[in-house]
């Protein structure tokens, strides 16, 4: 059922982007493990095009908030509006109330902000002075974030990196895609070209498909090994949490059911490590400091190389 | 000294045979398997000798990517049938041991080509 997926959403995206196949693959194997996904890079660079064009091409519902530092919980989640009318409160709904949200520039919203996002990325609902309303299912965030504005930025806390599944980071394209993207914006980008090539019944299945990939009690063993093996080592002052090994595995199982196959091998989890815990390791002062070729990423494919997968 | 010269001969047609049977037993005990899984133990033991340098993290993946690379002699389409087959069995809870293993022996052999 899933196999064809990929392509097929592929040869809809590239109508409007050109390039981008990694990235837009990550973020299909991260929509179909349940999770959310950090679009880092600079302002320009075809996050929010690759964004709404994957949107299209799921036929579901996307919606774009701009953040910015005068934004309030409400602008996100929605909150209670007095109906003259019916006389009472009703509940209005924000735009967090959608299949596909991007957040853009997420670390320009206050704290308080990011933190009514995140909780309702997490728990999949949103509460608002005691009443509860379930988000539609299923829902991605693609939050972007511009890594080299410091000007009136709250970077995100580690807590709340914790909940993007992925981190994926868009750099600039090769002189030859530079010249194709060039070619393609002679002309107006048109979305109609875009097409659904898959329904919401559609999808459900393949999350579900997704859930049910096996895993071996020893590849979740060499999960937890890395985990551990990661939290013992002396150039980090944090470590990946027990969540990010649970959407590690999910990412692992997506990403084998878009290769075919029903299990997940180690190279699923080799091949996902880095974009699913590098955002989340935190290096210690001294090392960031000494050692300025060290960073998380470097930390990660050296615990690869050590810790033995079941073979 | 008619003699001499068929001890000469015999002598070497001795060392002769001493060295095929020394070849042929190396060979032998490299080459038997007594299925699938067998096979991929006698290959992962040919390349911690063989790839000295490949990290204890490798996966069979990454061994073929470096045994393609320096161009090893083996039927990559049959050698990755037989992973594939292999890989069923180890994760995915397959219980036949059906597949053809005989390119995963090559792979080993060629392996102890490169020590």
């Amino acid at each position: 059922m899933i196999g064809g997926i990929m392509s097929r959403i592929l040869d809809q995206t590239r109508k409007v982007v050109v390039g981008r196949e990694t990235e837009t693959r990550l973020i299909v194997e991260c929509f179909l493990a349940r999770g959310h996904v950090l679009l880092e890079g600079v302002p320009g660079i075809s996050k929010t095009l690759l964004a709404r064009a994957f949107a299209k091409s799921l036929g579901l519902e996307f919606k774009r908030v701009q953040f910015t530092p005068d934004m309030l919980p409400l602008d996100i989640v929605g909150g209670f509006v007095y109906n003259q009318a019916r006389n009472s409160f009703e509940f209005r709904r924000g735009p967090v109330f959608t299949n596909i949200l991007l957040a853009d520039e997420v670390n320009r919203a206050p704290p308080k902000v990011q933190s009514a996002l995140l909780e309702a990325m997490q728990e999949l609902q949103v509460t608002v002075e005691g009443h509860t309303e379930p988000l539609p299912t299923p829902m991605i965030v693609l939050g972007t974030e511009n890594p080299i504005e410091f000007q009136g930025v709250y970077p995100l806390p580690e807590g709340q990196l914790d909940r993007f599944t992925m981190r994926v980071v868009f750099s600039y394209q090769t002189v030859e895609v530079e010249t194709d993207v060039l070619q393609r914006n002679l002309g107006d980008i048109d979305f109609g070209e875009v097409e659904p090539v898959v329904g919401p019944s559609e999808l459900q299945g393949m999350i579900a498909e997704v859930q049910e990939t096996r895993v071996t009690r020893e590849m979740l063993g060499y999960l937890a090994k890395l985990g551990q093996e990661m939290r013992a080592d002396p150039r980090l002052d944090l470590g990946p949490s027990p969540r990010a090994l649970v959407q590690l595995l999910h990412c692992a199982q997506a990403r084998a059911r878009l290769e075919g196959r029903s299990f997940i091998i180690p190279d699923d989890i080799k091949a996902r490590s880095e974009v699913v815990l590098a955002h989340r390791l935190r290096l210690t002062r001294e090392v960031s400091l000494k050692e300025p070729g060290t960073n998380p990423s470097k930390v990660i494919a050296q615990t690869l190389e050590k810790v033995e997968p079941p073979r | 000294m008619d003699w001499i010269d068929g001890l000469a001969g015999a002598n070497a047609a001795l060392y002769l045979l001493l060295c095929y049977q020394l070849i042929n037993a190396r060979w032998t005990k490299v080459t038997h398997a007594e299925n699938l899984r067998d096979a991929f133990g006698v290959l992962e033991k040919e390349v911690k000798k063989g790839m000295p340098s490949l990290p204890p993290g490798h996966t069979w993946r990454e061994v073929v990517a470096e045994a393609q690379r320096l161009r090893l002699r083996v039927d990559w389409a049959s050698f990755g049938r037989s992973m594939d087959a292999y890989e069923e069995l180890r994760y995915g809870g397959s219980e036949g041991e059906v597949a053809d293993y005989r390119e995963v022996l090559t792979l080993a052999r060629e392996m102890r080509r490169l020590k």
